[in-house]
């Protein structure tokens, strides 16, 4: 399963802000270390990062290499949705058996 | 596969007719706010979460400044047998999920099902609203994957 990995790659603040940016469309390190606050190594680090989580696709385009959100990401916000519904039918089942009242002795 | 619908099931001891009224008339009252609502994002709880009880009604969270954000609309309204939802939190509506919730009588109570689908209608820009709805409920990511990960160890 890849769920874990997509999640803990998308738990980093930087990661999130360069995915952010990829969703205007394929960049280089070059393009998406400008404006950023880490180095360019730091930005190289951090998109391998996601690269290995299943998150981006690397394409090389002459001397460069373009980076692009990989649709694999969907599992993240499946993983996410299992979640929440998980989280959300357990606290609808407890307001059932609260609104039910007590026991009765069946 | 990453685009298969969600399903999951409760059965809870209360006629079809009370599930589906504490489903949508008392959401406010259940739903995990704390964890999985747009006020949380902030480090704040909603004021409430309402559905507007009809077809066409929209499920609301009404955050502590004022603002409303919308979390779906109902498609079908069938008290006590079926719930239809356009699910998209924190996504312009048209770029929505599709939420079925059945409820089945039972003996001493209530199946209630449901679906969450329609991943793969969203593959053109799957990343984009994935990521995007991952950065707008982001927080909960930390207790989720706590919860994944406990999961696959057990």
């Amino acid at each position: 399963m890849t769920y874990d990995k997509t999640m803990q790659a998308l738990a980093e603040p930087t990661r999130r802000a360069l995915v952010e940016r990829l969703r205007e469309g394929p960049l280089s390190v070059a393009d998406l270390a400008r404006g950023m606050e880490v180095s360019r190594p730091a930005v190289s680090q951090h998109l391998r990062v996601l690269s290995d989580a299943g998150l981006l696709e690397v394409t090389p385009v002459g001397t460069r290499r373009l980076y692009r959100l990989c649709p694999d990401a969907i599992a993240a916000l499946r993983s996410y949705l299992d979640c929440l519904w998980e989280d959300a039918f357990a606290a609808f089942e407890a307001e059932a058996y609260r609104q039910k009242g007590p026991p009765n002795g069946d | 596969m990453a685009t298969d619908p969600i399903r999951k099931s409760v059965t809870v001891p209360i006629p079809p007719g009370d599930a589906f009224r504490i489903f949508t008339e008392d959401l406010g009252r259940w739903w995990p706010v704390d964890n999985h609502s747009i006020s949380a994002n902030r480090g704040e709880r909603p004021t409430s979460v309402t559905v507007e009880p009809r077809e066409g009604g929209a499920i609301l969270e009404t955050c502590p400044d004022g603002d409303t954000a919308p979390w779906g609309r109902v498609t079908t309204w069938q008290p006590g047998e079926r719930l239809d939802i356009a699910w998209h939190v924190g996504r312009d509506e048209n770029d929505h999920t599709d939420l079925t919730i059945v409820f089945t009588p039972m003996e001493g109570g209530t199946r209630v099902d449901l679906t969450h689908g329609g991943f793969d209608r969203l593959s053109a820009d799957a990343t984009e609203t994935a990521t995007s709805y991952l950065g707008g409920w982001d927080h909960v990511l930390g207790s989720c994957y706590a919860q994944a990960c406990g999961a696959l160890c057990n």
